[in-house]
């Protein structure tokens, strides 16, 4: 049910006037959501951001299930990211004993391999992610727009009284 | 800026910094009061707490925790209690406290209402605190076990009572039977004995056939005296006879001699009259004693009656003490493992790595570096004088190991003579935790020391009393102490004269008088095996003063009890005493008379033989005289004059 709304949320973004670079910004924020553990002072951050921002909320709901779920395959890249950051950069060694002994810090949990991986990899990704999400939706409002516009299921969605509250929200 | 979110998110915020503007500190109370009840399990009241977001400061006033032993009382209240946070741990959830303040210190103080909780209340406690099964928690266990088992045996008073009524209703002459008095078949046996004895000396006697010897003698004897020496041929005639005479009365003299060794060992063997006197004696009291031990005559062992009355008080002091170090070692545990240094140390996750870096000067999760507190002994429903005190509480903090100093609680107080001193320190740095506690009190009152209070004990007053106690725990190993001495004591008995029942009159008797004691106890050992040991100057006295109390009875008894002995062994121990008389008599008499007739007849030969040599002796000297003098004359003639 989460699922499909975010769905409906997304392509009624895609259809609507919303910004091509908020929408990217939804799907590369919602990315980094995804990529690190829920509850974590860093998540909660990258929440606070996408929610105080106008980054696209529809594309971040798509997004951060899509990464956190890719995120189990990235798992043992992030794994070898991190051990790399960790443990084989000596130069790095003071930073993250500072962090380690720093007082909120460790709630990020930096130390684990796989999170700072992660972490790591969504950073890398977030200017790709918007400036390709940016492309993309301009591709497809040049190229699909009018077609998928025709489609009943965007029309039914178009008239409910949510879709419409939801544009004005955006 | 999407503001349709921002604003309601910091409406939210301001609401919820209002709420606890004003709601907080009522939280924060119940959660004070739900914390301290679990804690020590009972009532815990907090007239109201105050809160200071900009230092994060915390103020408690009014803090009352109730004794869950005696709910009617209070374990401590406490008027102020003042702290605050330091804020940049908190961000690591560490409670690091610098400098926490609390004054009006007091404890054992009168409560207006029960300050036990619910029994489901109770149940949930009991179980959440694990500290029975710790081995501070089992000591504790033991040392409360053993003080019950202790004041069980103080009802002893009663059992000098219950002896006391035995002695006057004991019915000696219907428990006095001959079986029950062996020396009557001794004294038959001894009599046996000297008749026995008579019979064989008198065989020894006859075995050396005095009389016969005695008779041999007789020809010889006889021989000698009929001799006549007139001349040399009759001396050397005569010498023979004497010799042989000389040689009879030498064998004499050997018979006499085994006479004499004879009598004396008969004079061994019998003894004298006296020696047999004492010697029926000697069964009569042991008869007696075995007769006490018949007629059940009471015996008491009150060596360690002071360690029945002062030890259940130590005993549950100490458990109570043990309690409170198990629950020490619960909240602030000992070092398990060190942390190894060597960094980065990589722990095998579900998901990646966890690396772990060198730690430098973390703080435990709770810390309380030092704890300024002020109080008194008195307080509402006490009636000693109090003294107020003063002292300090250091690092205390739930994880010992990484502040690396023990806690200390160092308190001092004094007004007059009276002086208040506890020192602990819990030492929980290392894997074996060491726990000591000394306390030092002088200047109290009896009745502040909280003894028994029972109908066969006087009420304690007044007086000086000193207190040295020490407890060390190292590990389950427990070592503790107390010496007690009190001086000026006044006893007062509980009970009024026409209340008290016989067995509390004898022990009011057996206080009275009394006005110092001391006492001294220890406990060593470990759970499995703990060892109490405990004395005072007051058992000695108090055994004289029983022995004096139940003395009279038990003479009365004693005295009833020898004369139907007497009675009953008359009979016998005259036969004895005649039989021995008379055997004696005739022994010594045949003795004596054989001596006798040993030592005339060699005295009778000795004189024939003497007599003989004189006669002999002069005959032969009377001729040469004779010739002599006839050549002397001869002589003369020859040479004209």
């Amino acid at each position: 049910m989460v699922g499909l709304k975010a769905l409906k949320n997304f392509i009624g973004a895609l259809q609507s006037n919303a910004s091509p670079y908020e929408i990217g910004w939804g799907i590369a924020l919602g990315a980094l959501l995804g990529l690190n553990p829920l509850g974590t002072p860093q998540a909660i951050l990258i929440f606070l951001v996408l929610m105080a921002t106008k980054s696209n909320l529809g594309a971040a709901a798509l997004s951060t299930p899509l990464f956190a779920a890719l995120a189990l395959l990235l798992d043992p890249l992030a794994h070898r990211i991190g051990l790399a950051l960790l443990t084989q950069l000596p130069s790095l060694t003071p930073v993250w004993t500072s962090a380690y002994n720093a007082p909120v810090l460790p709630f990020t949990r930096f130390y684990n391999t796989v999170v700072l991986g992660n972490f790591v990899l969504g950073l890398i990704l977030l200017v790709p992610l918007i400036l390709l999400s940016r492309q993309g939706v301009l591709y497809y409002r040049a190229h699909f727009q009018e077609k998928v516009s025709q489609w009943k299921i965007i029309k039914i969605l178009n008239l409910t009284k949510l879709a419409g509250m939801l544009d004005q929200v955006k | 800026m999407r503001w349709k979110y921002v604003i309601p998110a910091l409406v939210i915020i301001i609401l919820l910094v209002v709420f606890n503007l004003f709601f907080m500190d009522t939280l924060l109370r119940h959660g004070l009061i739900a914390g301290g009840q679990f804690t020590f399990g009972a009532r815990v009241e907090v007239a109201s707490v105050k809160t200071r977001l900009s230092n994060l400061s915390l103020s408690i006033h009014g803090l009352a925790v109730a004794d869950k032993n005696a709910p009617m009382k209070n374990l401590f209240s406490v008027e102020t209690l003042a702290f605050s946070v330091d804020p940049l741990p908190l961000l690591s959830k560490k409670a690091i406290i610098n400098e926490m303040t609390l004054t009006g210190l007091q404890y054992g103080t009168q409560r207006k209402t029960s300050g036990a909780l619910p029994p489901r209340r109770q149940a949930k406690i009991k179980k959440s605190w694990l500290s029975a099964d710790s081995a501070a928690g089992r000591l504790a266990g033991q040392v409360s076990a053993r003080a019950v088992s202790q004041a069980q045996a103080l009802p002893a008073f009663q059992a000098i009572q219950a002896a006391k009524e035995q002695l006057k209703t004991t019915n000696v002459q219907g428990l006095l039977k001959p079986e029950n008095v062996p020396m009557l078949k001794d004294l038959s046996a001894m009599k046996t004995g000297y008749q026995q004895k008579a019979s064989d000396y008198q065989a020894q006697l006859n075995q050396l056939k005095i009389q016969e010897a005695l008779a041999s003698v007789g020809p010889a004897f006889n021989e000698v005296a009929a001799l006549k020496i007139n001349n040399p041929q009759d001396a050397l005639a005569a010498k023979d006879k004497i010799a042989r005479l000389n040689q009879r009365v030498q064998d004499l003299q050997t018979l006499s001699r085994r006479v004499a060794d004879l009598a004396s060992q008969a004079e061994t063997d019998f003894g004298t009259p006296q020696a047999l006197r004492r010697r029926i004696d000697e069964l009569k009291n042991r008869d007696l004693q075995t007769l006490g031990t018949l007629f059940h005559l009471p015996t008491f062992d009150f060596s360690n009656l002071t360690g029945l009355i002062l030890g259940p008080v130590w005993m549950q002091r100490l458990s109570l003490t043990l309690d409170w170090l198990a629950k020490a070692r619960t909240i602030m545990p000992a070092a398990k493992t060190k942390d190894k240094k060597s960094a980065p140390v990589t722990q095998p996750r579900l998901h990646g790595l966890d690396v772990r870096f060198p730690v430098a000067n973390r703080p435990p999760r709770f810390w309380i570096k030092r704890i300024t507190l002020s109080g008194t002994t008195g307080g509402a429903g006490k009636t000693n004088l109090p003294v107020d005190f003063s002292g300090s509480l250091t690092d205390l903090t739930s994880d010992p190991r990484l502040v690396g100093r023990p806690l200390r609680l160092d308190v001092s107080g004094a007004q007059g003579n009276r002086r208040i001193g506890v020192l602990a320190i819990l030492d929980h740095t290392q894997e074996i935790p060491t726990d000591q506690l000394k306390i030092d009190i002088a200047g109290l009152r009896a009745e502040e020391l909280q003894l028994p209070k029972s109908d066969y004990l006087p009420a304690f007053q007044g007086g000086n009393a000193r207190i040295a106690a020490g407890v060390t725990l190292t590990g389950d190993q427990l070592a503790a102490s107390l010496r007690l001495d009190l001086t000026a004591l006044s006893s007062v008995p509980t009970s009024a004269p026409a209340t008290r029942d016989s067995a509390a009159q004898i022990a009011a008797a057996l206080w009275a008088g009394i006005d110092s004691l001391n006492f001294e106890a220890q406990a060593t050992g470990s759970p499995e095996r703990l060892n109490f040991s405990m004395n005072s100057n007051l058992d000695q006295r108090l055994a004289e003063r029983l022995q004096k109390i139940l003395g009279q009875e038990i003479a009365g008894v004693q005295t009833k009890l020898r004369a139907e002995l007497d009675k009953l062994i008359a009979g016998e121990q005259s036969a004895l005493l005649s039989a021995f008389g008379a055997e004696q008599k005739n022994v010594f008499g045949s003795l004596a008379s054989e001596q006798k007739a040993l030592t005339d007849k060699i005295a009778a030969i000795q004189a024939l033989i003497r007599e003989k040599q004189t006669a002999g002796t002069g005959n032969l000297t009377q001729p040469a005289d004779a010739i002599k003098n006839k050549a002397q004359d001869q002589l003369k003639g020859l040479f004209g004059q």
